[in-house]
C-alpha cells in the first residue's frame, strides 16, 4: 500500500490539512454557554444545600431555615475586620465604587438597583472577609472564608436573591483601592 | 447523549461578587478564543456538527463550573479533556448527517463543495472504522497535535497504550484514506 511510499510524518501533515479543509463550522454561543454554566453551578449549589439542610433540620427541629433570603434588607452586618471607620475616601475612590457597583448590577441583571449606604471602607485584603460576614448576617451559609474569597451555597432558584444580597454587602463595604 | 468519563464536575470554591464578574469576563474571553479549536476536536470525535456543538457546549459548561481551578492551569486542556472523555453513543447512527450539510462549510471551502463533501465523507468514514479509544487517541495525537504524554494524561491511560493505539489507528486510517494527495483526488 502507499504506507511504503509516504513517510508517516508527511502523511500526518496531509491528514491535518485535510481535516482543516473539511471541518464544518461548529457553532458556540458565549452568552448561552455562560447562562448554562451559571444555572448548572446554581443547581449544584442547591444540591449541596439540600444535603447540609437535612442534617441541620434534625438539630433545629423546625427552627429558622438554613437560608434566610434577603430582598431589600440592607441592614448592616458587623464584620470582624480591622477598624477603618475613620477612612475618608477620595473622589476617585468614590467614583470607582460607583463604577464597580454599576458593573455588578448590570452583570447580575438587576433591574431595581437599591441605594445602599456605606457602612465602612475596608482594605483590599479584607473585602472578602467583610463580604462573607455581611452575607452570613443576611442569613447565608458562608464557609471557608479566606482573603481570596469564600464558599457559599444556595438553592438554584434563588440566585437572583443571593445576587441582590451580595450586591448590598459589596456596596456596604467598599474596598480601599490604592 | 453526551456525558463525561474520568473528568468530574467541580464546583467553584472561592467566589465573591467582584471576582465572579471578573471570572465571567475571563471565561467569556476564553470561550471566544477556544471555541474554534474545541469545535474542530469535537467534530473529529463525533463526525457530526450538531453533536459536536452539543459536546462543546457541555464541555464549556463543565469548564465554567470548575473555572476557579481550571483557569489556574490550562482551561483549554480541561475543556478538551471533557470532550475527549465524553460518551458519544450516536457516532455511527448520526455520522451520515454530516454528508448533507454543505451549508455549514467554512467560506474557504465553498470553492469546490463537492470535493470537500467527498473528502469529509471519507474522513468521517475512516475515523468511524477505528475503535472509540483509537479514534480519541488518533484525533488528540495527530489532529490536535498533543504529545503522547499529554494524550495519556487527558484520557487516563498509559503512554504505552497511546503509542500502540496511535500506531494501529494511524495504520488503519492510512489504509482507508490512501495517499491523501489533493491533486490526485481532484483529478479523478
Amino acid at each position: 500500500m502507499s504506507h511504503d511510499l509516504i513517510p508517516d510524518d508527511l502523511w500526518i501533515r496531509r491528514l491535518q490539512q485535510r481535516a482543516d479543509e473539511v471541518t464544518p463550522v461548529v457553532s458556540t454561543d458565549e452568552s448561552v454557554t455562560l447562562r448554562r454554566g451559571r444555572r448548572r453551578r446554581a443547581v449544584r449549589r442547591a444540591a449541596i444545600v439540600g444535603a447540609s439542610a437535612a442534617a441541620t433540620v434534625a438539630i433545629a427541629l423546625g427552627a429558622a431555615p438554613v437560608l434566610r433570603l434577603v430582598a431589600d434588607d440592607t441592614r448592616p452586618a458587623e464584620p470582624a475586620v480591622s477598624a477603618t471607620a475613620g477612612f475618608v475616601p477620595s473622589q476617585a475612590q468614590l467614583e470607582e465604587r460607583d463604577r464597580d457597583l454599576a458593573q455588578m448590577a448590570a452583570h447580575n441583571g438587576m433591574v431595581d438597583v437599591p441605594e445602599v449606604a456605606i457602612v465602612r471602607w475596608v482594605p483590599s485584603s479584607e473585602v472578602s472577609i467583610a463580604e462573607a460576614d455581611c452575607l452570613t448576617a443576611a442569613g447565608y451559609t458562608i464557609t471557608n472564608v479566606t482573603a481570596l474569597g469564600f464558599e457559599t451555597s444556595y438553592p438554584g432558584d434563588q440566585e437572583a436573591a443571593y445576587m441582590r444580597a451580595d450586591f448590598v454587602c459589596v456596596a456596604q463595604y467598599p474596598r480601599i483601592t490604592p | 447523549m453526551v456525558g463525561s468519563g474520568p473528568v468530574d464536575d467541580e464546583i467553584d470554591v472561592l467566589t465573591t461578587g467582584r471576582t465572579r464578574i471578573d471570572q465571567d469576563r475571563e471565561f467569556t474571553a476564553f470561550v471566544t478564543a477556544a471555541k474554534s479549536e474545541l469545535g474542530k476536536t469535537a467534530w473529529l470525535l463525533t463526525g457530526d456538527a450538531h453533536l459536536a456543538a452539543e459536546l462543546v457546549q457541555d464541555a464549556l459548561v463543565r469548564t465554567y463550573v470548575a473555572w476557579p481551578r481550571a483557569r489556574q492551569n490550562d482551561p483549554l486542556a480541561y475543556a478538551r479533556r471533557v470532550l475527549a472523555n465524553a460518551r458519544i453513543d450516536l457516532w455511527r447512527r448520526r455520522r451520515r448527517e454530516v454528508l448533507s450539510e454543505p451549508s455549514s462549510l467554512p467560506d474557504s471551502a465553498r470553492v469546490d463543495e463537492s470535493i470537500v463533501v467527498e473528502h469529509r465523507d471519507e474522513l468521517v468514514r475512516a475515523l468511524a472504522r477505528l475503535t472509540t479509544r483509537q479514534r480519541r487517541i488518533v484525533v488528540l495525537r495527530y489532529l490536535v497535535g498533543l504529545t503522547e504524554r499529554e494524550v495519556a494524561a487527558d484520557l487516563g491511560v498509559s503512554v504505552g497504550a497511546v503509542k500502540s493505539q496511535a500506531s494501529r489507528g494511524l495504520s488503519l486510517l492510512r489504509t482507508h484514506l490512501g495517499t491523501l494527495d489533493t491533486s490526485e483526488s481532484r483529478a479523478r
